[in-house]
């Protein structure tokens, strides 16, 4: 009981550490809505006036997130294994598992907060509109955070541990994500246009994809981050 | 050679059952495969001792301190630290135990005090306001607790980084290569700090630095290979083997 | 262990020599209606081996998974020696599986590439496990390439059904064209089918034990030269 109390508050001073230095620097959240404002912009160039965009608006919306989450993601274990920060959280008496899901929900949080400021501005620039319920589109997204923050929480830590460090996240993240960006792309797009029947059957299922894919990942992530952390 | 087996043999028979060594070791191998990272490694290191290591890169030094600290599960052997198994008493182990490193282990975007108070949550240390303003004092960087680590000079960091191995009262201090990179001023003021612990724990440091390692030790090793080819007391150190034996391995090598 | 590969070697040619006899002397031609016409389509044959090569890759990866975990239980090196040649087999077959799909697109549809939702499948996976050698190649230190590696192996064999069911989220053009359901085959489709995936299943553990041996012996090698150099 002790040891649960302790590891709550262990979670707890990893995700404030990582509060703190970023209201202090603001370098992730800002590079990384500066970012997401950049390659919106790249689309207009790359569409044009193109009648057809809404078809394209979720695909091209989740595109833009996983770069966006990409450069977080990297930034994020860089600063604790700059100063050999890593080392000295490994050798205190931390559950390696509790590391992990600080981290996570840090990065959780950061990638949450860049998509609420970025969608509503996506909206206005493509004149987008969500036709289904907003509460199936947040919680969507959500789910796909979820999957999103654990999977790279996890690969980012394998990465940071190689002589390639951030260049190998994207050639091992991506893969692993691409079922989350379809099923991400697929919900939100479907909610976005409003649609009903057998294609709201579709927003469904890949709903339930995102809810197995988060679940079985967080567990995954559970049993190797011992592993991929240190040895 | 034979020192070394002397010294083993001495430490065996001097051995009073009351008496528990601080860290002890006993025939530690570590294997990957066909390699040997660790060859059979025993030593005794008594409460309060000094353990200079030396040793080419890629000696084995590093894998013995992260198989002391429980960062490792060792192949075969038996190592007591505090008379408890790295392998099933880890957390209180870690508990004990602090690490000077020549990376500072802190966070440059973050001030003194928020990083005292995170490693503070992470060893959960009672009274942790106290203790943080106790240690500030002690390494005279009370002044600057609110400034951020990146401000700090590179002395100025080692000194915050050694309040951060103390924080939790660790008994045991691991320095891994400590002097390396600190101008000669600071490595005075770090050793008049390591002085003025000394007492209550019991150290082991990885030095490349002959001089400072020999002054400080109270036993001093040289690991080569994943071998022990250099064990003696400070009072008995025969400091020509100890050059020849250095010269060959580690310079030799490098 | 040498001998028992050999053995294998030998049984997965007379396996696979008897799937190619069945799949093009004895299993009839398939034949569909289209504009009203009957038409025999040759190409089909390939299926006998496209599915079997699809089905050994995807058992590879699962055992590569599998040693890998087994390796990070153990930490011992010779899990890490067989999940990394599993990867590599699994990797293997599945560019085959590629080749043999694209063939099939280039006789069917007269294109290289068609976004078919198995052979995109196929594409996703190929990618996701170049990602592990990869990161295999960007760890210098054994033991840590050993343990990452595993650790991936393990991820990457988790993605995979995630990627399956994905892919078929996505409206396609073309329909799922392999359709390897028994019922609607005839026994000797189904004879010559099963032979070959059996035999590509023996082939597969044959590779499997001849990389562990070289894997091994690049090990002794290595031990011997540092025992000279040192």
């Amino acid at each position: 009981m002790i040891r649960k109390v302790s590891g709550a508050k262990q979670i707890a001073a990893i995700i404030k550490k990582d509060i703190i230095a970023e209201l202090r620097t603001k370098e992730m959240v800002v590079s990384m809505f500066l970012f997401v404002l950049l390659v919106m912009v790249a689309f207009k160039y790359a569409f044009g006036d193109s009648e057809s965009f809404s078809d394209y608006a979720g695909g091209l919306l989740w595109i833009a997130f996983l770069f966006t989450a990409l450069l977080g993601l990297n930034r994020s274990f860089v600063h604790e294994k700059d100063e050999g920060c890593l080392e000295g959280l490994l050798l205190a008496p931390v559950d390696r598992p509790n590391i992990f899901f600080g981290k996570m929900a840090g990065n959780f949080m950061f990638i949450s907060i860049v998509e609420i400021i970025t969608v509503p501005i996506y909206m206005i620039l493509f004149k987008l509109s969500i036709e289904g319920s907003i509460a199936l589109f947040i919680s969507a997204i959500v789910l796909s955070n979820i999957g999103i923050s654990t999977v790279g929480t996890l690969l980012s830590t394998v990465s940071i541990n190689t002589k390639m460090r951030d260049m190998l996240l994207p050639l091992i993240f991506l893969p692993v994500i691409l079922p989350v960006l379809a099923a991400a792309v697929v919900s939100t797009g479907g909610i976005m246009a409003g649609v009903a029947g057998e294609k709201l059957a579709n927003v469904f299922s890949a709903m339930k994809l995102l809810i197995a894919y988060d679940i079985l990942f967080l567990l995954v992530a559970y049993a190797l981050y011992d592993f991929v952390i240190g040895e | 050679m034979t020192k070394a087996t002397e010294l083993l043999e001495k430490e065996k028979n001097e051995k009073d059952p009351a008496r528990i060594p601080e860290v002890e070791v006993n025939n530690l191998t570590k294997t990957f495969g066909k390699r040997k990272v660790l060859d059979k490694i025993s030593f005794e290191l008594e409460k309060g001792g000094f353990l200079s290591l030396f040793g080419p890169n890629g000696a084995g030094k590093t894998t013995l301190i992260k198989i002391i600290t429980t960062l490792i599960a060792p192949t075969s052997g038996e190592i007591r630290v505090s008379g408890m198994n790295p392998m099933k008493n880890s957390a209180a182990i870690r508990a004990k135990v602090g690490l000077i490193s020549h990376s500072p282990l802190l966070y440059l975007d973050l001030n003194a005090e928020e990083n005292l108070r995170f490693y503070g949550a992470m060893y959960s240390v009672h009274n942790l306001d106290e203790r943080i303003d106790e240690l500030l004092d002690q390494v005279e960087l009370g002044h600057r607790r609110y400034d951020l680590v990146r401000t700090y000079s590179k002395g100025m960091t080692q000194r915050l980084a050694i309040a951060r191995a103390l924080l939790h009262k660790p008994s045991i201090l691991f320095l891994d290569e400590p002097h390396s990179g600190l101008d000669p001023h600071a490595v005075d003021i770090f050793e008049n700090l390591l002085d003025s612990i000394r007492a209550e724990h019991t150290f082991i440091m990885i030095t490349h630095n002959i001089e400072r390692g020999l002054a400080l030790c109270s036993k001093a090793m040289i690991l080569y290979n994943g071998q022990i080819v250099f064990y003696q007391d400070k009072e008995e150190l025969d400091i020509d083997m100890f050059k020849s034996i250095y010269q060959q391995r580690v310079k030799g090598d490098s | 262990m040498e001998k028992a590969t050999k053995l294998l070697f030998a049984i997965a040619a007379v396996l696979l020599l008897t799937g190619l006899a069945l799949a093009f002397l004895v299993a009839p031609q398939i034949v569909i209606q289209k504009d009203g016409k009957d038409v025999s389509i040759f190409s089909q044959k390939i299926f006998y081996f496209h599915a079997p090569i699809a089905e050994t890759s995807l058992v590879a990866f699962v055992i590569g998974a599998i040693f890998g975990a087994l390796f990070l239980a153990r930490k011992e090196r010779k899990y890490d020696f067989l999940s990394f040649a599993s990867v590599e087999l699994g990797f293997v077959f599945g560019a085959l599986v590629m080749w043999t799909g694209d063939i099939w697109t280039r006789s069917e549809w007269g294109t290289w590439w068609e976004w078919e939702p198995r052979l995109t499948t196929y594409l996703i996976l190929m990618l996701l496990y170049s990602g592990y050698f990869v990161l295999r190649s960007a760890v210098s230190e054994e033991s840590s390439k050993a343990r990452l590696s595993a650790a991936y192996s393990v991820i990457a064999a988790v993605t995979v059904p995630f990627t399956f069911f994905a892919i078929r989220l996505i409206p396609s053009v073309h329909p799922i064209v392999f359709d390897s359901s028994g019922a609607k085959m005839e026994h000797s489709m189904l004879a010559a089918f099963l032979v070959s995936m059996f035999g590509m299943t023996v082939l597969y553990v044959a590779f499997l034990l001849l990389r562990y041996q070289t894997l091994l012996a690049g090990e002794e090698v290595d031990y011997l030269k540092n025992k000279l150099g040192g």
